[in-house]
């Protein structure tokens, strides 16, 4: 199996769950069709492209290597003249996720590749004003699964957020992550289902369906304590005696 | 392959003094977490706005956001053929609204904001009154064409019928703080110029919160979609109108208390044949300065710049407004020279593509 690693980040982002008028949520890592919708973009599928929908086929994970800081924007639409409404939007902010995507089909995962440094629509976070930060980092591997690859993969955080890490947990020369990935992946955990399974984008009729997810943790090491010795910590009277 | 891509992309450096541009529901500027720190943050959709009116000043073709598009139609019917009834405009309104699948309320309103053109709304008069039966699908495609600059760039939602919908062909950040804010409170009283000897004591008093920021602003336009919404002449006009307007407008919040309204400092404009780049990773380690931020913002930026140089196609055009000595672009000398050097080089794109077609 080929699989593409895409590195999102921004200082923005936001991965709706229940879209409603008024209030507009966001989960705490990037959704499958989030990132589907991505891939749809760059390919140049308008929203009632029917070829949107084989991409749910695409294997998917990811990994959450900085974990966004919620805010809720305050938003007023004025309806006409002096009539304002109220609306509020949840984004995540200050995040890094590691997003794995891969399929047998070799051919099309180089399509996506060069698709996503060549978009025909903009690429976005969840939200059209996340832009993402720099270039998209995109690594592909080739006969792994995106499971396979984030488990091995170096940590990703920013530079500031691994030393802040290595400050508050000055013994720790790993960390452990957040993983959510497709059932089928991890066979022997607990599955959740979860509407993230895209029927339509077409704006006259919005549709998701439901998908199996299951949660892993991985360990890694931290990089800006290699080589170092993990000092002691456990004390234990009776081995003097 | 299909046609190749043309994206634009607009960076812009912009200080403001101490302000209170775009508020959240507490009334205190609105702020963002990058690289760990607090930003001071001004939301797109505020600066979108501020785009739209200042469109509107300069009598760029903007359309209207409303509820109240059937009595712009009706008015519109009125002044074509000022022979007409009341009643008869109104039936006739009714029934385009109807053929375009657009609900009215009983006060003819529609359900939600409606953003329409004014030459959307010549056309479809136009057809009224040479029509008596109605096509829907003739309705449909005068609703879709002739979109005004700011439909075409910021897209259109019809909640009706969504076959109305236009996608956006620009994009518009969030503009951030390129350096970490601390958020200042003016602590104010007013005094009652009437208050008799005896009383003391101000009659009022409160606080406003605010900040100061060198902004990191970013926009891009997908200038193929932008043909795709218009046609090529007008799409090329249309880039140079956003980007004057984009670098002159300001949202007016808390103006003025604050006389806040600075120009920018610098400008980047790139046009790229692969992928839009959002160079805000400049700022992710936030600049640290006791010597004023724009200059070291600038040299961030374009360190930045190189360094994405790596990844990604070389430029058809590059070009820098505000550093006289700039090493990464062609170097402005003003706004109109920048205007006319971007337009240059994007008819010129536009030009290869239809050749190539």
């Amino acid at each position: 199996m080929k699989t593409l690693t895409l590195r999102l980040t921004a200082p923005l982002q936001s991965y709706g769950n229940q879209a409603t008028f008024e209030r507009r949520t966001s989960g705490d890592f990037p959704s499958k069709s989030a990132v589907i919708g991505m891939i749809a973009a760059a390919l140049g599928y308008r929203r009632d492209d029917d070829r949107i929908l084989a991409l749910n086929d695409l294997v998917f994970a990811v990994r959450v290597d900085q974990g966004g800081k919620p805010l809720t924007e305050f938003q007023t639409v004025e309806w006409k003249q002096g009539t304002r409404k109220l609306t509020h939007r949840d984004y995540l902010q200050d995040a890094v996720f590691m997003v794995a995507v891969g399929s047998e089909d070799e051919a099309m995962m180089t399509r996506i590749y060069e698709a996503l440094q060549h978009p025909k629509f903009q690429l976005f976070l969840g939200r059209r004003a996340s832009v993402p930060a720099g270039v998209l980092q995109i690594r592909e591997f080739a006969d792994q699964t995106p499971l396979a690859v984030l488990k091995e993969l170096a940590w990703q955080a920013s530079d500031w957020y691994q030393k802040r890490y290595t400050k508050w947990h000055p013994q720790a020369t790993t960390v452990t992550l957040d993983m959510y990935a497709d059932a089928a992946l991890l066979p022997n955990k607990h599955q959740v289902m979860v509407r993230d399974r895209v029927e339509s984008f077409d704006q006259r009729d919005r549709r998701y369906g439901f998908r199996p997810l299951a949660t892993e943790r991985v360990t890694l090491p931290n990089p800006l304590l290699k080589g170092v010795d993990q000092v002691a910590t456990e004390h234990d009277p009776f081995s003097v005696l | 392959m299909t046609a190749k891509n043309l994206y634009l992309d607009i960076n812009v450096l912009q200080t403001v003094p101490s302000s209170n541009l775009n508020r959240d529901d507490t009334g205190a500027p609105k702020t963002a977490l990058y690289g760990g720190v607090t930003r001071a943050r001004v939301s797109s959709q505020s600066w979108k706005r501020a785009v739209r009116s200042t469109f509107r000043e300069d009598n760029v073709n903007v359309g209207t956001r409303t509820k109240e598009a059937a009595q712009l139609l009706v008015n519109e019917l009125k002044q074509q053929d000022t022979t007409l009834e009341d009643d008869v405009a109104w039936a006739k309104t009714d029934a385009a609204f109807k053929a375009a699948g657009v609900k009215l309320n009983k006060e003819h309103e529609t359900g939600a904001l409606l953003l329409i053109s004014r030459g959307q709304l010549e056309k479809l008069a136009q057809y009224l009154l040479a029509n008596d039966d109605l096509d829907k699908k003739e309705i449909k495609k005068v609703l879709k064409g002739d979109q005004s600059l700011d439909l075409a760039l910021f897209g259109r939602m019809v909640a009706d019928n969504p076959e109305l919908n236009v996608d956006a062909a620009a994009q518009v950040a969030h503009a951030i703080s390129t350096h970490e804010v601390v958020p200042e409170y003016d602590y104010f009283t007013a005094l009652d110029d009437l208050q008799g000897e005896d009383e003391t004591g101000a009659a009022m008093l409160g606080s406003i919160e605010y900040n100061s920021s060198t902004l990191y602003r970013y926009a891009n336009v997908n200038v193929n979609e932008l043909v795709h919404n218009l046609n090529a002449e007008d799409a090329v006009h249309g880039v140079a109108d956003f980007i004057k307007d984009f670098l002159l407008s300001m949202p007016t919040g808390k103006q003025n208390t604050f006389a806040n309204k600075t120009l920018p400092s610098y400008v980047l404009i790139t046009l790229r044949p692969d992928t839009p780049v959002n160079l805000v990773s400049a700022f992710e380690k936030p600049v640290d300065s006791r010597d004023g931020y724009v200059a070291a913002s600038i040299d961030r930026l374009e360190a930045e710049y190189q360094t994405t140089q790596q990844f990604v196609d070389t430029p058809r055009l590059n070009v820098v407004l505000g550093k006289a000595d700039s090493q990464i672009g062609e170097v402005a000398t003003n706004l109109a020279d920048l205007l006319s050097k971007v337009t240059g080089s994007l008819t010129e794109a536009i030009q290869d593509e239809d050749t190539n077609a």
